[in-house]
């Protein structure tokens, strides 16, 4: 057991222990090491401006990504080498091309937001994407600009020539580095303090389990403890005090849960799968859910959140759980003395009340694919297309023979306390033909089934009035389809 | 208007001035004011001009942007028992404040002080151009978020700890949300105040469009 964290940052290694493991890498990187070229604005991961890059351990390598350094904290990140804005220059001090070409390209205004986009442009050359129009502008859309405006940025991106220059991480000795980590991932962490204020003292931990065993252990003693994998909505309670965990596990080094693999059309997702890879895998799989993943969250999110995560942070509007409800989708729960498959469609009791047991773990969820002859179509409804909370999601999925519908699920979300599945209409669709009457009949139905509140998003009436429309486009865009198909 | 254009406004001549109707631009010319112009000859002029024209310059801050060596108010080193500050504001759109425990609040571990609009010595108005805004509310708020307290500490730990031991006592008032309500309300920012020049009543009565 280790009782320090080991964290590299800009090729220095360091051993953080006690209380300085508890803050955020950006507080890490600005208080604790002076390094203030990271810059906090919304510390809630939506500006992008404290991006940094992060080497983590994947498949026995040193996988760089972009991440958000305000919603990671250093529990997540043991056995990580962060580059900085800082650790971009070289060692005669010159400026990387990357940063050149911002200055080059007027891509600074203010400044504040600039580090930022430095460190999102030197995270696209890591992956070695092509730079596209396209492909800058979805690499840029994790970071928010007030003055400069996004074209001269744009124009940096596209200026940089990624045969000759030099990805970031390639200054460092990842060799050496790699093999430190490779000697300490096996070995669990632990640290704690007593925060004392007042007179009142209380004792603060976390543990970082090697091993999923040494995991479900820690669960079953400590059963209030908060597990984090990405941390994209816990980081953000805690940034904002709306939470105060005392008791952390972080699943960084549970490599078994980074399966991602599809066998006989069942297609098996690990607990620590982040948004990136499961994006990826379904452009080839699953397009459709794709599309959502696209636009559900910016790369820095993506590069940190989970799937897991998603689900049982059990929000009525997480963007994946009307899909996984239409699809009919399982999670593996386990804990200490055994594991269970719990369909989603059984697994939410209430608003943010789940199936989960103290001592269980998600660590697996998988689905079969949708048959060809079915018809899947997600919908997100935002006030922005991009990277917004949604005010409404929906998941519908059509088996048809002969222009019947054979079966129909429909999952809606933002109607209720937990994402619904309607019945009733789906027992009336049954064995209707594909006819816009029907689909207008199946929108009035659709109404008497959800019961949505009035928030900061939407009026409960929008939402009543969107979960009858969307039945109406989901008939326009089959028939769509359908006369493309003719045509051709 | 060209004449104007050209003009470099004597400020202590402007002081002189009190009509209230004045922009700086209509001020008069003071005796022996200086106007600005080029005194090279207009080829020279011509081309010192033109010499940027179609050339990107670098922002003289950008290195300093893209490397984050730039430093901002909040990259500067903590100083030595510097104090960190911040506000209590007002959870309410429009309430009236009945009682806040300022003083159990500074009692607290590592908060030095919580001051009111009471501790603050001169006046408690401030604004860009008419001082009619409290810096910290007076008996009632007007806004979700209005400062009520100032709260200084030795950390932002103990600011975060202390703001749980709040206790701020407010009666909620009937909130003022649109246009309609405030004019049923009679509630109006500031003043009326009219801008008037030449034979105002005759072009205002003549005028096609009003």
């Amino acid at each position: 057991m280790r009782d320090y964290l080991l964290i590299y940052v800009n090729g220095r290694r360091y051993k953080i222990s006690g209380k300085r493991g508890f803050q955020s890498l950006s507080d890490f990187l600005r208080y604790d090491l002076g390094m203030v070229g990271t810059k906090v604005v919304c510390a809630e991961g939506d500006c992008g401006s404290c991006t940094v890059l992060i080497g983590r351990v994947r498949n026995s390598q040193l996988l760089y990504e972009g991440i958000d350094s305000c919603i990671q904290y250093l529990y997540q990140l043991d056995c990580s080498h962060v580059i900085t804005v800082e650790g971009l220059k070289d060692e005669a001090q010159i400026i990387h091309p990357v940063q050149k070409a911002m200055v080059d390209a007027a891509g600074s205004q203010c400044g504040y937001c600039t580090p930022g986009f430095v460190m999102a442009l030197a995270a696209m050359l890591e992956t070695g994407e092509t730079l596209t129009r396209h492909s800058v502008q979805d690499g840029l859309t994790g970071n928010l600009c007030r003055c400069t405006g996004y074209e001269q940025i744009i124009d940096a991106g596209l200026s940089l020539n990624q045969k000759v220059i030099p990805k970031a991480s390639k200054c460092y000795d990842a060799k050496a580095i790699l093999a430190d980590f490779m000697e300490h991932v096996v070995q669990p962490v632990y640290c704690e303090y007593e925060k004392k204020w007042n007179g009142v003292g209380q004792q603060v931990q976390f543990f970082v389990p090697a091993y999923l065993e040494e995991a479900l252990e820690f669960k079953q003693k400590n059963k209030h403890v908060t597990v984090v994998a990405g941390g994209t909505d816990i980081s953000v309670q805690m940034n904002k005090e709306r939470l105060e965990p005392n008791c952390i596990m972080s699943l960084t080094h549970l490599t078994g849960l980074e399966i991602l693999e599809i066998e006989n059309k069942t297609v098996t997702v690990g607990a620590k799968v982040t948004w990136t890879e499961l994006g990826e895998f379904c452009q080839e799989h699953l397009p459709e859910l794709a599309e959502i993943i696209s636009i559900f969250a910016s790369r820095q999110i993506k590069n940190a959140a989970t799937l897991a995560g998603n689900i049982a942070n059990a929000s009525p509007i997480a963007d994946s759980l009307p899909f996984l409800h239409v699809i009919d989708a399982e999670m593996e729960l386990t804990a200490s003395h055994g594991t269970r498959w719990v369909n989603i469609n059984r697994f939410y009791h209430g608003y943010k009340n789940t199936e989960m047991k103290p001592d269980e773990l998600i660590t697996r969820i998988r689905w079969n694919l949708p048959e060809p002859e079915a018809v899947l179509k997600l919908y997100k409804v935002s006030k922005r297309k991009d990277l917004d909370i949604s005010t409404f999601t929906a998941g519908i999925l059509l088996r048809l023979k002969k222009g019947k519908i054979q079966n129909a699920r429909l999952a809606f979300g933002g109607v209720g306390p937990v994402v619904l599945r309607l019945p009733k209409t789906e027992e009336f669709l049954q064995g209707k033909p594909m006819l816009l009457g029907i689909f207008h009949e199946a929108g009035k139905l659709a109404r008497d089934e959800i019961s949505p509140i009035s928030d900061v998003r939407a009026s409960s009436d929008y939402r009543l009035q969107l979960a009858e429309n969307i039945l109406l486009k989901f008939f326009h865009e089959c028939s769509d389809n359908q006369n493309k198909k003719e045509a051709a | 208007m060209k004449e104007n254009g050209n003009q470099v406004t004597n400020v202590s001549a402007a002081s002189s001035v009190t009509n209230d109707d004045l922009f700086v631009d209509d001020l008069p010319p003071a005796q022996n004011e200086l106007r600005s112009d080029f005194i090279e000859s207009p080829a020279a002029q011509k081309r010192d001009r033109m010499k940027v024209v179609g050339k990107q310059v670098a922002h003289d801050s950008a290195v300093g942007h893209v490397t984050g060596d730039a430093l901002f108010v909040d990259d500067l080193p903590f100083t030595k028992n510097e104090l960190v500050v911040d506000f209590i504001g007002s959870p309410v759109a429009h309430g009236e404040i009945i009682n806040l425990n300022s003083e159990e609040l500074a009692q607290l571990d590592g908060i030095t002080g919580v001051f009111t609009h009471a501790d603050i010595p001169g006046h408690n108005l401030y604004g860009p151009v008419i001082q009619d805004e409290r810096f910290l509310a007076e008996g009632v708020v007007e806004y979700v978020g209005q400062p009520i307290a100032i709260i200084a500490g030795e950390s932002r730990e103990a600011i975060r700890q202390a703001k749980k031991k709040l206790r701020l006592e407010i009666k909620e008032l009937v909130p003022v949300f649109t246009i309609e309500e405030a004019i049923s309300a009679k509630q109006f920012i500031g003043t009326t105040r009219r801008f008037k020049q030449g034979n105002f009543e005759k072009a205002w009565s003549e005028a096609e469009h009003t």
